[in-house]
């Protein structure tokens, strides 16, 4: 077995150096002998021996380490892998990025139009506190009207993920009669892959959260191009040549086919995407890339001179995308079960499922960069509400520390179950019984059922939102 | 047979532009005594050095000294002065006149009798030595 860093480099101590100064200095005529505590050489000697003991127990570790992907990854400053990351795999890291979404202004019957410059409005999420300025020029109309803004999170980060239609939205200067909602939408914008000019126009009545993405299947105007869907991740389905898809997939999404101004209207591989119900927020910022997500696509950099693809080659790829990269933080590869050659790759964020824009992106990223022989297809989970409900028993007064407590921990399991996990009930009785104060966990069950929850198979995939919590606290 | 006590920069606040080295033992010896008492107690622990080394008499500057206190002041600087091996005994005298304070030390070291005198005054937390 080969030496560890740590055992080539044994540093020297303080009294080690110092013994070696003084042996130069003895060797030079100098009366080392007579020098006492406090003694003026003497000192200067133990301050320059720190300072060489300092540099041999941590400096020079850590330069060393800088150099070996293993040990840069262990560091405390990140700066060493991504130096590292940058020189020696051409692998740039992902910086945190910001939160984006549009906030609706209402002006109140009575208000007189006012104009707002970027910066000038900062909203407030009462719930987190979480606070988010608007980036451009906001003119709020005379009342009663509206007026929709985009707001960028104050700081970068995954933490600002506020939900749509939060309620306790305020601004934290209030303009009289102007208040603020974060309704969601039906649908997402609409992502678009491919050259065509073509658009779509999305109605219906959407039921349940849903993640769907049209391909074209031959080229040309609407009444000409052939079109196929999939819903959350399924194998596509034929619509055949037509203008309208009305329920489609029984989920109560209409979706029109409109030719383009110009050019050709809908282009053969193209692909359409977008998510029901919408959300307020149109870019999910992340956190800065981790020295470990950093390290494994480092590792993942070997997988980019096979002429096979490899899981690790897309999960490299995915999580290098410019400026969305760093919101990619669960990747799975699966072969598709029906179409040769396509490979599904199921992207999700630390909040869940990623906006279809992010999903565009990444597959734009990804498919000039594979072999001609694949068929990449970036896709996104679908989010599964869910419920956890039970009867906790806990110590006298600690109800309100439990429940927050017992809270904390099932959102992090479940939020960490990540794409297709699952979630079990002996898990959720573990954390509840782990948090003190908490003497017995009964009738756990997660959306009613008291069974385990296996969430998407080889055909589809599935992440899990937010939980909610249905727990009756008693005292014993 | 005379005694070497070797030899050491000179330095009581600061070392010189131009190196002076010391050889009069009692210059040597007390001027180490004077960086015992401008040195705060622990000073030295952070290059690895003695902990126990120094009692930094600048604490007594614009202090509130009663007789006790100032007794005991002279039992803490003594016991200082005594933890230099070529110290065989150290008698000390605090006073405190008009703001002024002075710290008289007189020592008995193997090369003979020596007095260092230390002048602090209200307007400056200076220490002035004088070695006699």
């Amino acid at each position: 077995m080969s030496d560890t860093l740590a055992t080539l480099l044994d540093p020297l101590t303080v009294t080690e150096v110092f013994q070696t100064l003084l042996g130069v200095y003895q060797a030079n005529g100098f009366p080392v002998q007579s020098w006492q505590t406090g003694g003026v050489e003497r000192t200067r000697l133990m301050a320059i021996a720190t300072a060489i003991t300092d540099l041999s127990a941590n400096y020079i570790p850590q330069i060393a380490a800088g150099g070996l992907l293993d040990y840069a990854q262990t560091l405390d400053n990140p700066a060493w892998l991504q130096l590292l990351a940058s020189d020696n795999y051409s692998i740039e890291f992902n910086p945190a990025t910001f939160t984006v979404g549009n906030i609706t202004l209402t002006a109140a019957s009575g208000v007189s139009t006012s104009t707002y410059t970027a910066g000038q409005l900062i909203a407030v999420f009462a719930a987190s506190g979480n606070r988010y300025i608007n980036t451009g020029s906001i003119i709020v109309p005379s009342g009663p009207g509206t007026v929709i803004g985009e707001f960028q999170a104050e700081f970068a980060g995954a933490s600002y993920a506020d939900p749509s239609s939060s309620g306790a939205l305020t601004l934290s200067t209030a303009v009289p009669g102007v208040t603020l909602t974060n309704p969601a939408t039906d649908y997402t914008d609409v992502a678009h892959v491919g050259a065509g000019t073509g658009t779509l126009t999305l109605g219906g009545s959407p039921v349940g959260p849903h993640q769907i993405r049209i391909t074209v299947d031959s080229t040309g105007a609407v009444g000409v191009a052939a079109f196929s869907y999939s819903l959350d991740g399924s194998p596509d389905v034929s619509a055949g040549v037509v203008s309208t898809i009305s329920d489609l997939g029984g989920t109560g999404v209409n979706v029109t086919f409109v030719n383009g101004g110009s050019g050709t209207s809908f282009v053969i591989g193209d692909t359409y995407l977008f998510n029901t119900p919408g959300s307020w927020i149109t870019t999910q910022g992340s956190d800065i890339e981790s020295n470990d997500a950093l390290a494994d696509r480092c590792r993942s950099r070997w997988s980019s001179l096979s002429p096979i693809p490899t899981s690790s080659f897309y999960e490299l790829l995915v999580s290098s995308v410019p400026d969305v990269g760093s919101q990619v933080t669960q990747v799975i590869v699966l072969p598709d079960s029906v179409v040769n050659d396509r490979v599904n790759i199921v992207v999700a964020g630390p909040e869940g499922a990623l906006p279809p824009d992010t999903i565009a992106l990444i597959q734009t990223y990804v498919d000039p960069r594979v072999p001609l022989t694949e068929v990449p297809l970036v896709v996104s989970p679908s989010e599964l509400a869910i419920e956890i409900g039970g009867i906790v028993t806990v110590t006298g007064a600690l109800v309100t520390a439990v429940q927050g407590a017992v809270e904390t921990a099932l959102s992090n399991y479940v939020l960490g179950a990540g794409i297709n996990g699952t979630l079990r009930i002996a898990k959720i009785i573990e954390l509840i019984m782990e948090v003190t104060g908490t003497v017995d966990a009964a009738s756990i069950t997660i959306n009613s059922a008291s069974t385990n929850v296996t969430m998407g198979s080889t055909t589809t995939f599935i992440i899990a939102e937010q939980p909610t919590f249905t727990l009756t606290y008693v005292t014993a | 047979m005379a005694i070497f006590y070797g030899s050491d920069t000179s330095c009581v606040g600061d070392v010189g532009l131009v190196d002076v080295q010391v050889t009069d033992p009692r210059i040597l010896i007390g001027q180490r005594i004077a960086r015992r008492l401008t040195t705060p107690r622990g000073a030295l622990a952070v290059i690895n050095d003695d902990p126990a080394f120094g009692w930094d008499c600048k604490q007594y500057v614009n202090a509130k000294l009663r007789p006790t206190d100032i007794t005991t002041a002279q039992s803490q600087i003594q016991k200082e002065c005594l933890k230099d091996e070529q110290v065989q005994t150290a008698s000390v005298v605090l006073t405190l006149s008009q703001g002024a304070l002075t710290v008289s030390v007189a020592m008995v070291s193997g090369a003979g009798p020596f007095i260092l005198t230390l002048n602090v005054s209200d307007l400056t937390t200076d220490l002035v030595f004088t070695f006699q």
